[in-house]
């Protein structure tokens, strides 16, 4: 099988839509990916897709959970208005202002139709008017076709997403939509192409997990089910910006951040740092101090417990339609992770749960 | 004291590491079973001479805190809570930084420079400061750094009339409970669940509801008292003095009729005094347990704690040892076949 | 049905007390089920076995509760101090007739001067005793009590009163059971407890029966009452079958398969997108490994506090698709 283009991969994914609770385009396209490093690739009951990446030694291996969620911020259809005119909701955190006369795509049943998010022209605003932004439930989206010929097409919770083909910026900065979260799933496949160079003797379970953007529904059943001795999440954070505090914003090509607070346990966070400082891969420490807004939250409570972190790639202009992050700290989250795992045993697995000094 | 190592140890939620390892070292030789899980709960397992019914003790490790989160080049540091804290009980009190305890002192602008309408508005998180007495950032660097952990730094001591005064009875009391417990025997097998993360959002006892499948629990808490003046009697939740606080609901449970009508009988029969916690406000990992695997019959007893979430909490040490004797009655009301399990 | 739903929905069973409609719906079930039971936190669980081969759990779920007001504190003038139960706005309880479940009868009063002042802590309800030892002689602190409200009908097959949500759901679901023949899969109907406040009952019983797939009954708000925001749901458009609300996506191919049983079935049906409706869909649907779930609404005018309007239409259209869905099984 050819090398996988991880790159373009993601560019690819980024263009192609999968709004929470509708993933399954952008897991169908993650399977084919998935397939360059395992034939074990399945769904579970909720859609998540789960790629088993076998070790090397006799079993049983202990196992890694790799978590980054496939869905993205989107759009549901709640009414058509007279004149074929399209209402909507969101799904996740969209913020209406980045809507305004944006190019979306409606999905409906049998096609996919390209739409305007309308807004009137601006000779016919008041200066009163353009100083208020308004709410998402009085945009509305124009697919530029008679009233029956919507109807017919489009329908009460079909789902609509950003249209914007990716950019390739300076520096090795991508820029497009949906980078939250195609970026950490890029994340996972550079770690995939990495653990084949090296010895490996734990099982890595590689998964796209299903609607975190609506409360990290898909990750909690996924860890339920699977069972893993450690579980990873691969999420994005906030790249840094004038007016962003100074203890939550990172920049980009500074590497990836890995997260330290409640929410991770601390062996693993040590030991992601040190494998980092080993490599010479630059990095940052995201403190958190209760919830880290990510899959990591679900993991971390799964049956008794699982050891759970997270490792995260700054990006700059969350849920836009012009995220913005660099390639070279999505590689370095990748070789970082591989490099952690392969450094895994039942010992170290088994140590995860001594806290007590005799 | 029992009460004063307890409340005096370190345990900021994920951080439960002092305070475990105390609580682990007066309670190992009374179990059959000791160990932690991946979380860091701490669990001692007593086996007893029968098979069942399982009932779980459960009390929280964790304490209220902050975190060190950046310093500022002057040398003073910025922090965030973790867990529920009103900034306006953190103005000009000390905390302890660390493994270490390095002190520090929390401050902002002295009144003398502050507008007089300045001087009606609490001072906000982001203008509070913890100055450990570091020249510049780098001479702060050499004693913490960004992720330390600081918890205030309160004395216990018995003050007043059969009251006393610590941090972190919030649920250090508790704590205390389950240890004077464990020394005991009983023939139905008890587990004592020392859980990390309360304060955070009941994250330890999902894990360990789950791990030990208990067909009964017993949360033990420190809960608030608000029987002061500018309070009207309806919410003053509990008063100190009047001996444990069962509860009916809180913003995690409604509890469970049956439970409490069985605990208050116990209380009566054993001439115990206790109360109703009179509010619905609060949350506790009872939360969590009532709702594990397929349910669990679950109650809360708490200890009444003036000042909760604050450096220096009341309690009474009437209620605490009242406390202590409604458990092992309510155990022993287990052994007999009560709750009909 | 008219006479289910309004037993069902004069009855008092607030979240956490839920005994009187556990009750009445023990009595309806038993004769169509082949075992009733009652788990720790109060569910009641009546299952019908099917007559397959390789037969799937199937889960039919309703929720028991309503709100109501918790009586946290007896003054010494008799009066009852309260906290809220999924309550919503305290301004809208004063003046309000409530009852406990052993009967007892009071109406909600409050110290506020006005109506923006209005909170839990200031309400109080009087039962009509003079002193606390009258007061305690028929209501005690941990006692609640809900609205108490008739069921009246306004035009034929259209009904008016408190709890329709969910004791519409909950008639709903007797009637499936009633309905179901010798279905091919197991069925268990769950009555749940404790939804509105936080879909707490739902959670420990669908661990214990572990289904293949989850049809929740709710009711949900139509948007043809005023301040109902835009909402597309109507009253007398038929069941509406949910897509999205607050907590929950339903899974596309769910979804589809419920239409497609509508469609087959000839049952009038719209389209439940609700960002604010609330459920016991989100919770069964992350229960263990995942549930592949469902939900099917009842469309209720809420024009106030114990004032939902309900068709029976509706009502009737909802059972035979969740009869349809439930027989016609093959996900």
């Amino acid at each position: 099988m050819s090398e996988l283009n991880i790159r373009e991969t993601m560019k690819q994914l980024m263009e192609a839509s999968g709004v929470s609770g509708y993933e399954q385009g952008i897991a169908s396209l993650l399977k084919e990916a998935f397939s360059h490093f395992t034939n074990d690739v399945r769904t579970d009951k909720l859609g998540n897709l789960i790629a088993r990446v076998e070790g090397e030694g006799a079993g049983p291996r202990p196992s890694v959970l790799l978590a980054a969620h496939i869905d993205e911020i989107g759009l549901m259809v709640t009414k058509i208005e007279k004149g074929g005119f399209i209402r909507v909701t969101n799904i996740g955190g969209v913020d209406p202002r980045t809507q305004v006369a944006q190019e979306v795509v409606v999905h409906g049943r049998d096609g996919d139709y390209i739409g305007i998010f309308g807004s009137m022209p601006p000779h016919l605003t008041s200066m009163e008017e353009r100083g208020k932004a308004a709410p998402l439930a009085d945009l509305f989206i124009d697919i530029a076709m008679p009233e029956d010929m919507v109807r017919d097409k489009v329908r009460i919770g079909d789902t609509v997403t950003i249209r914007r083909t990716p950019f390739e910026l300076k520096n090795d900065r991508i820029s497009g939509k949906a980078l939250d979260n195609r970026a950490s799933v890029a994340a996972v496949l550079e770690c995939l192409a990495e653990l084949k160079r090296l010895k490996v003797g734990v099982d890595v379970l590689a998964v796209g997990t299903v609607q975190e953007e609506r409360g990290r529904v898909g990750a909690g059943p996924v860890a339920y089910g699977l069972q893993p001795d450690i579980a990873i999440a691969i999420d994005v954070t906030f790249g840094d910006m004038p007016g962003a505090p100074d203890d939550s914003s990172f920049p980009l090509d500074g590497g990836p951040t890995i997260l330290v607070g409640p929410n991770s346990h601390r062996r693993i966070t040590a030991d992601l740092e040190a494998t980092a400082k080993q490599l010479n891969i630059p990095y940052e420490l995201e403190y958190t101090q209760a919830d880290s807004g990510t899959d990591a939250f679900a993991l971390q409570v799964q049956r008794g417990g699982i050891p759970t972190s997270l490792v995260s790639i700054p990006l700059r202009y969350m849920h836009t339609s012009v995220e913005t992050v660099c390639y070279r700290d999505i590689e370095r989250a990748g070789k970082l992770l591989a490099h952690y795992i392969a450094g895994i045993n039942r010992e170290y697995v088994e140590g995860l749960s001594c806290y007590l000094k005799d | 004291m029992l009460l004063k190592r307890l409340t005096e140890a370190m345990g900021p939620s994920g951080y439960e590491d002092e305070i475990r390892q105390v609580i682990y070292e007066e309670i190992r030789q009374y179990a059959d079973r000791v160990y932690t899980d991946s979380m860091g709960n701490l669990i001692a397992e007593k086996d007893g001479t029968r098979p069942g019914p399982k009932v779980l003790l459960c009390a929280h490790m964790d304490e209220v805190s902050v975190m060190i989160t950046h310093i500022d080049n002057n040398g003073l540091l910025q922090f965030r809570h973790i867990g529920g804290i009103d900034d306006r009980i953190l103005l000009s009190k000390p905390v302890m930084i660390g493994e270490k305890r390095i002190p520090g002192v929390i401050g902002s602008k002295p009144p003398h420079h502050q507008k007089p309408d300045e001087r009606k508005n609490p001072v906000g998180l982001s203008q509070l400061r913890i100055d450990i007495g570091a020249k510049s950032r780098e001479d702060a660097l050499k004693y913490v750094k960004p992720g330390d952990v600081a918890v205030f730094a309160t004395e216990y001591e018995e003050i007043g009339h059969r009251r006393a005064k610590s941090k972190s009875f919030d649920d250090r009391v508790g704590c205390a409970v389950m240890v004077e417990t464990i020394k005991k025997q009983f023939d139905v097998p008890v587990v004592f669940g020392f859980a990390v993360q309360e304060e955070i959002g009941l994250r330890g006892a999902g894990p360990l509801a789950y791990r030990t499948n208990p067909d009964i629990s017993l949360v033990l808490e420190g809960t608030l008292a608000a029987d002061l003046p500018g309070a009207a009697p309806h919410g003053y939740a509990t008063e100190l003095g009047k001996g444990p606080a069962l509860s009916i609901m809180d913003g995690s449970s409604i509890h469970n009729r049956e439970f409490l009508a069985h605990m208050k009988s116990v209380a009566e029969q054993n001439e115990i005094p206790y109360q109703i916690r009179n509010t619905t406000a609060g949350g506790n990992d009872a939360g969590r347990i009532h709702l594990s695997r397929e349910g669990v019959l679950s109650g809360v007893v708490s200890v009444p704690t003036r000042y909760i979430h604050a450096p220096a909490q009341l309690i009474s040490l009437d209620d605490y040892e009242n406390t202590i004797l409604l458990v092992e009655k309510f155990l022993r009301s287990v052994e007999q076949g009560g709750l009909g399990q | 049905m008219k006479e289910l739903i309004t037993k069902l929905a004069e009855a008092c069973a607030p979240a956490g007390n839920e005994d009187n409609v556990r009750a009445l719906l023990k009595e309806a079930v038993a004769p169509h089920a082949d075992e009733v039971r009652v788990d720790v936190v109060g569910n009641l669980i009546a299952t019908k076995k099917g007559t397959g081969t390789d037969r799937k759990q199937l889960l039919l779920t309703a929720h028991m509760d309503e709100p109501g007001l918790l009586v946290v504190y007896v003054e010494e003038s008799g009066l009852l101090r309260v906290g809220p139960i999924a309550a919503g706005e305290a301004a809208y309880l004063v003046g309000q007739r409530v009852v406990f479940p052993n009967g007892t009868v009071g109406v909600v009063g409050t110290e506020a001067k006005s109506p923006g002042d209005v909170q839990f802590s200031n309400l109080v309800i009087d039962i009509g005793a003079t002193n606390k030892e009258e007061a305690t002689s028929r209501v005690q602190i941990g006692d609640s009590c809900t609205l108490q409200q008739t069921v009246a009908e306004l035009f034929p097959g259209r009904l008016t009163g408190k709890a329709f949500d969910n004791r519409v759901g909950c008639a709903v679901a007797v009637e499936v059971l009633k309905q179901l023949g010798n279905q091919t899969h197991d069925v268990t109907v769950v009555f749940s407890v404790q939804q509105q406040v936080g879909n707490r009952g739902i959670k420990p019983s669908a661990f214990a029966v572990e289904p293949d797939f989850g049809l929740v009954l709710d009711g949900v708000r139509s948007g043809d009452t005023p301040g109902a925001g835009r909402l597309e749901v109507k009253a007398g458009a038929g069941v509406a079958i949910k897509v999205m609300d607050q907590r929950v996506l339903i899974p596309g191919h769910i979804k589809n398969y419920l239409i497609e049983q509508a469609e087959a079935a000839g049952v009038a049906f719209q389209l439940e997108v609700n960002p604010d409706a609330q459920s016991d869909a989100g919770a069964l649907l992350q229960v263990q490994a995942g549930i592949p779930t469902g939900a099917l609404s009842v469309p209720l005018r809420v024009n106030g506090l114990g004032a939902e309007v309900v068709d029976l239409k509706d009502v009737e259209a909802t059972v035979k698709l969740a009869v349809a869905a439930l027989v016609g099984y093959n996900l």
